[in-house]
């Protein structure tokens, strides 16, 4: 038998999947977060997800796990004490950042401090130039010092940012060779191991952020194998990387530790990804709304869409991650007047304390929840997670104090009002996400999860033309499952700087060298995490642009083909008409980067049926509630998702309740599918 | 449709969120399809929204000094022009109409929904050359408007849905990067085309008649909400005075920014009589750029998430006795007036609402966007070159926190050149990129720091640069010290001479480049810094200047 663990830890629960992967079966466990020790939670939920399944310790074959310890590390400034080595004469590259300030009228905010004190930033007497070449080499000497102040400043952690490190990584390994001897142990991370890209800032915010995420990653991941350890699970402990796949616990702590920044979210899509690709969808927009942040995220031919220069609270982090844009927007969204008498919503939030007025924590100021439960889109007295029970008339009262009465408009249309001005600020957000990048909503399903998300999913995807809302079944054990469906994957970036002109045949020389080391680091990488090598698949792309454009586009590259690089080059021409509706096939055509992407193969696995199967129709209709349409309170029937046939179709309006969230159906036609998934189909109004 | 019941407090709302989409997708569009760096990096561009009238409803700036640029711009192009047909677009650069120097471009498109004029959009971006004395159209030593560079009235770029090529090869040829020139012009034309669809789009959505109350409801609700925020503020009023450093044939002269400013029956009117007549150099700036720095300051002051919209305008007057650095008639050159002159008018704004508002005094930031020039011919390369940077400084103390460091301030945000970037694509060495240590003003709160980059020139080389704050240092407040001057040298063969603070000069091969930005002023007494404060700084090596 073959055993699989996800878990999957979010700020309020932490899922736990157990799959037999040769049967399908599943079993799934969800308890409360442990905030602040989050290996209590992970491994009560798996020691009860093996006694629930009867499978013994030594039976399992992998331990998958998506954390947000780095994430909390970041937002919490609660990483190691961390020193940088720069090239001399630039001390400032974090204190500087691209000079630019966040806002243009508000002269209190800045950007953030950096993570690394001056006092802990150290000059090297060296220099590499553009090319490469060496214009001062270091002087080893020179580390006595710099490691005595180490010493005396309590680093934990050390980040290493020579200028042009990139096209020649020699000084960066020689200083780290000779601080190392100093200092044996030290956390050392050279920002040309991290991120071999040129623009200095960036690259040392990414190599810096390394540093800074290893101690507390480190205690994590110790305290979280003693505890396998502890229960005699022997199975590999692999983690989940923001930009998809896996890596070993070694890797976690150690080089990639930057690779977890948002290793939660990433289960999140890769479980959103794998659900979409069962249920025949390619293509969609992924939007997940809680109580503070709505955050959209992109699927296009079944895979999940990644970018290299993504930031994380104001840092740049140039490694490879999920694209995901976060909108401050959510169920306890603030509505107020403003002075010049229009209705707004947000940013200001009622956050989790007070929470929204229907919450009954003391909140007095009327949210976006407040509207749906006012509306009847979340059901009043219905029991949530914490012991909450939804108290409509504190609802009332609010948008009634608030909104209403300063409009002179019934609660009801204040309420719809709420609604209204909210999913107007989301669907700019969607809008970003997909027209901005070139991509045609129209050809997108929306698939909605989080504890707000299916209450608006189908307003906002009907606004942007959409046609179909997908709602997959327990969003939280999706994160469980994406983790444990990833396989272990390491990415390679190096620069390289070919020029194609039109009408020339393209010598692939200069990239066949490149490709020669990526594959060769790429095995090199996989053998040290345990990884056959001959197992490992790698896919190679080409970042390019137009001669003097500024913005490159990657195309994938299928090195040793006839034609490799002319095949390219027609793609980038291609998908360059794509995206922004024009090409210039007379133009040169600049090749400046090589991404090479290992996977291994993923885990034997056979398809569970995620939703539990109905028993009969028409058990699934619970009970009616009165449900605002279309200007009147209808009697519209809750469905018990649990209960819902497959195959089936109701119309709306409808509510369907499930454990986590309600989902709102208006005048459009829902079914379940053979996966389990809520389809709406929405109506073209 | 968006539901037509809706209260027009609501559907006001909405219409602005969707507005500022539009005016957003068209920026997008434009980042992704334009050549050179200014448009698609630094982001020197921004993009609007008018009503059927012509009154500006949105705009995405991406810089505060375009704010006040769009109001009122199909107006002055009407008057001048006639009505643009359907199908056409107007491009204009005259700095009297469009209200920036001349390498700022504006494109116009009417946007038609079955015959009828639902509106238009209009996009501003920074062509890398439009002609002139010197690369970049930016040069000094110019007397009149004629030596700056090709300036078009509003023209037809296209008619009947397609582009005019004479009109294209005019500006091309104008240019000395006529390509890059080119190909940004028809970004901007397809960032029209996305503007022209997205408000079509949103229009049909919300609806006729409902459309145009949301409008009005809009523009009304912007200029009451101002208001209202001025009302504590009735009847104040102060006066100051700037200093804009010049020099004419070597001599040093102090040009003078003066304004009254005072807030009656809910106007913020500024009178900037008083101030230096315009002079045959270009640091002058026409009324339209003055007007986005009291927009700037308004909005800074009162209400940084205001909409930018036409109904603002009900709600600023400006006003001067004659023609002068801050409302220059034709013939003025003006190739300075937003790197150097829309800088010092923010200060002169910024020091009366001081006065106006002394519990959120702010210290004056450094003064200038600090712009190097370097053109000339890359023998490495094999080509010509043509490099632009503005440089960030320290900003001014606030009365409750430190001054950033090395930050843009005020009515620019353009991000810098990577060194590494800087290397690659340049005949460039760069020595050093860091802060000014003792260059931002001392005080409870300190200023910020300003950053010096030395750069190697590999090439012999022409320099322009645009400076102030090179003699009059930014002042502190409420007892804040002033802060650390701005300075231009070159070295050569261990030689160092120093440059004045608005050159363009040949530059030698081998010389090194020293660039110094000003530090922000401080705000309240030293002696009332914490003591921890205080050895925080010392341990960081950031210690505050102290006369």
């Amino acid at each position: 038998m073959s055993y699989l663990i996800g878990c999957d830890v979010g700020g309020t629960f932490t899922d736990v999947c157990l799959a037999d992967s040769r049967m399908g079966r599943v079993v799934y466990v969800k308890i409360p977060t442990t905030v602040g020790a989050q290996a209590e939670a992970v491994l009560a939920a798996s020691a009860q997800a093996r006694a629930e399944a009867g499978v013994p310790a030594d039976a399992l074959q992998r331990f998958a796990h998506g954390t947000t310890v780095a994430t909390n590390a970041i937002l919490e400034r609660k990483g190691g004490v961390t020193a940088l080595l720069v090239t001399k004469g630039f001390r400032d590259i974090l204190a500087i950042a691209r000079q630019t300030r966040p806002s243009l009228y508000d002269a209190h905010l800045r950007r953030p401090d950096p993570l690394v004190s001056r006092h802990l930033v150290f000059e090297v007497a060296e220099r590499m130039d553009a090319g490469g070449q060496v214009v001062q080499a270091p002087d080893p000497a020179e580390m006595a010092a710099i490691a005595e102040s180490l010493l005396q400043g309590a680093v934990d952690a050390v980040a290493i940012c020579l200028l042009h490190s990139y096209a020649n990584a020699a000084h960066e390994h020689a200083v780290a060779e000779a601080l190392g001897a100093l200092l044996p142990g030290l956390s050392i991370s050279c920002s040309a191991d991290i991120s071999p890209e040129p623009g200095e800032f960036e690259r040392a915010s990414t190599a810096v952020m390394n540093a800074y995420l290893t101690p507390p990653l480190e205690r994590y991941l110790a305290a979280l194998s003693a505890g396998l350890d502890e229960a005699f699970v022997q199975a590999p402990v692999v983690i989940m990387q923001s930009g998809g796949g896996v890596m070993p616990i070694a890797a976690a702590y150690r080089e990639k530790a930057v690779h977890t920044c948002l290793s939660g979210p990433a289960s999140g899509m890769m479980g959103a990804a794998w659900t979409a690709r069962q249920a025949g969808y390619l293509n969609v927009v992924t939007m997940d709304m809680g109580g503070t942040s709505f955050d959209v995220g992109l699927i296009e031919g079944g895979d999940v869409i990644r970018r290299h220069d993504s930031a994380l609270q104001g840092f740049p982090i140039n490694v490879p991650m999920f694209d995901i844009v976060t909108l401050g927007a959510g169920g306890g969204s603030i509505a107020t007047i403003d002075a010049g008498g229009l209705l707004v919503v947000g940013p200001e939030s009622a956050g989790a304390r007070p929470g929204p007025c229907a919450y009954g924590k003391g909140g007095t100021r009327p949210t976006v929840t407040d509207a749906n439960v006012v509306l009847g889109r979340l059901r009043a007295n219905r029991q949530i997670s914490g012991g909450i029970t939804l108290d409509r008339d504190k609802a009332v009262a609010a948008i009634n104090a608030h909104i209403a009465q300063p409009l002179g408009i019934s609660v009801e249309e204040a309420a719809s009002g709420i609604l209204a001005v909210v999913n107007a600020s989301m669907s700019r957000g969607m809008r970003r996400m997909t027209i901005e990048r070139g991509f045609d909503p129209e050809t997108f399903v929306g698939m909605a999860f989080g504890g707000a998300g299916p209450a608006h999913a189908a307003d906002l995807c009907r606004d942007l033309g959409m046609r179909t809302v997908i709602v997959p079944p327990a969003p939280g054990m999706l994160c469980a499952l994406g983790v444990l469906l990833s396989p272990w994957t390491h990415s390679q970036a190096s620069v390289v700087s070919v020029v194609v002109r039109s009408g020339h045949h393209a010598d692939s020389a200069a990239l066949d060298v490149a490709v020669g080391q990526a594959r060769e680091a790429i095995a090199a990488r996989a053998a040290i995490d345990g990884v056959d090598p001959a197992q490992v698949t790698t896919t190679m792309e080409l970042e390019m642009r137009y001669r003097g454009q500024g913005h490159d586009l990657g195309v994938t590259y299928v090195a040793g083909s006839s034609d490799a690089v002319g095949d390219a080059v027609a793609a980038f021409h291609a998908l360059h008409a794509q995206r922004f509706g024009y090409q210039r096939p007379e133009e040169a055509v600049e090749i400046r980067m090589l991404r090479a992407i290992g996977h291994a193969p993923s885990p034997d696995f056979v398809s569970p049926m995620l939703g539990r199967a109905a028993e009969g129709e028409g058990d699934a209709v619970m009970t009616t509630t009165p449900l605002w349409v279309a200007g009147a309170f209808r009697e519209a029937p809750v469905l018990d998702r649990t209960k819902m046939a497959p195959g089936r179709r109701w119309h709306g309006p409808l509510l369907i309740e499930q454990a986590d969230s309600t989902v709102y159906v208006g005048d459009d036609a829902v079914m379940v599918d053979a996966q389990g998934n809520l389809v709406i189909e929405l109506s073209q109004q | 449709m968006i539901a037509i019941q809706q209260n027009k407090a609501i559907l006001a709302e909405i219409l602005r969120h969707g507005l500022q989409a539009v005016a957003e997708q068209m920026g997008a569009a434009l980042v992704r399809t334009a050549y050179s760096v200014n448009i698609r990096s630094r982001r020197d561009f921004s993009c609007a929204v008018f009503d059927a009238r012509g009154r500006l409803i949105a705009q995405a700036e991406h810089i505060p000094v375009h704010l006040g640029l769009f109001g009122g711009l199909i107006e002055r192009c009407r008057a001048r022009s006639g009505d643009l047909p359907v199908g056409a677009m107007w491009i204009v650069n005259d700095p009297w109409i469009s209200g920036s120097h001349l390498p700022d471009v504006t494109i116009v498109a009417p946007v038609d929904v079955d015959g009828a004029r639902i509106g238009y959009v209009a996009n501003m971006a920074h062509h890398v050359d439009v002609g002139g004395a010197a690369p970049g159209s930016l040069s000094l030593g110019t007397h009149e408007i004629a030596q700056e560079g090709l300036r078009m009235p509003p023209l037809l770029l296209l008619r009947d849905g397609a582009i005019d090529p004479t009109i294209v090869a005019l500006v091309a040829g104008a240019s000395r990067l006529p390509d890059m020139v080119s190909g940004d012009l028809l970004a901007q034309v397809a960032a029209n085309w996305t503007g022209v669809q997205r408000l079509t789009s949103l229009y049909g959505r919300i609806g006729t008649g409902a459309f145009e109350g949301a409008v009005e409801t809009l523009l009304a609700a912007t200029a009451e909400r101002l208001r209202r925020r001025l009302a504590s503020l009735e009847e104040r009023s102060a006066t100051c005075s700037e200093i804009l450093e010049w020099d004419t044939d070597g001599q040093e002269r102090d040009l003078v920014i003066r304004v009254t400013l005072a807030i009656r029956d809910g106007v913020i009117h500024a009178d900037f009589s008083g101030t230096s007549p315009q002079i045959a150099g270009p640091v002058n700036a026409t009324w339209l750029i003055t007007t986005s720095c009291l927009l700037y300051v308004a909005k800074t002051y009162l209400d940084p998430d205001l909409p930018s919209n036409q109904g603002l305008a009900d709600v600023i007057a400006l006003d001067s006795d004659e023609a002068s650095l801050v409302n220059a008639r034709e013939p003025a050159a003006v190739a300075l007036c937003t790197s150097i002159t829309s800088q010092r008018t923010c200060d002169v704004l910024i020091a009366a609402f001081n006065q106006l508002m002394p519990e959120q005094a702010m210290a004056a930031s450094s003064g200038s966007m600090n712009a190097l020039v370097v053109g000339g011919y890359d023998p490495v390369r094999n080509c010509n070159f043509s490099y632009v940077e503005t440089h960030g400084g320290g900003q001014g103390a606030l009365s409750d926190a430190d001054g950033a460091d090395a930050t843009h301030t005020h009515m620019t945000n353009t991000a810098n050149s990577p060194i590494e970037q800087m290397e690659r694509e340049y005949p460039f060495l760069v020595r050093r990129y860091g802060l000014v240590e003792r260059s931002g003003g001392a005080g409870r709160h300190r200023g910020g720091h300003g950053l010096v980059r030395e750069i190697e020139l590999l090439a012999d080389c022409v320099v322009t640069v645009h400076m102030d704050r090179t003699r009059h240092r930014p002042w502190g407040i409420a007892g804040g010290q002033a802060a650390g001057r701005s300075s231009l040298t070159v070295t050569l063969d261990g030689t160092s001479r120093k440059l004045p603070g608005k050159t363009t000069c040949f530059v030698q091969r081998g010389s090194v480049l020293t660039f110094s930005t000003a530090g922000g002023g401080g705000y309240g007494a030293l002696s009332d810094r914490p003591a921890e404060m205080q050895q925080h700084d010392e341990r960081c090596g950031l210690v505050a200047r102290s006369a």
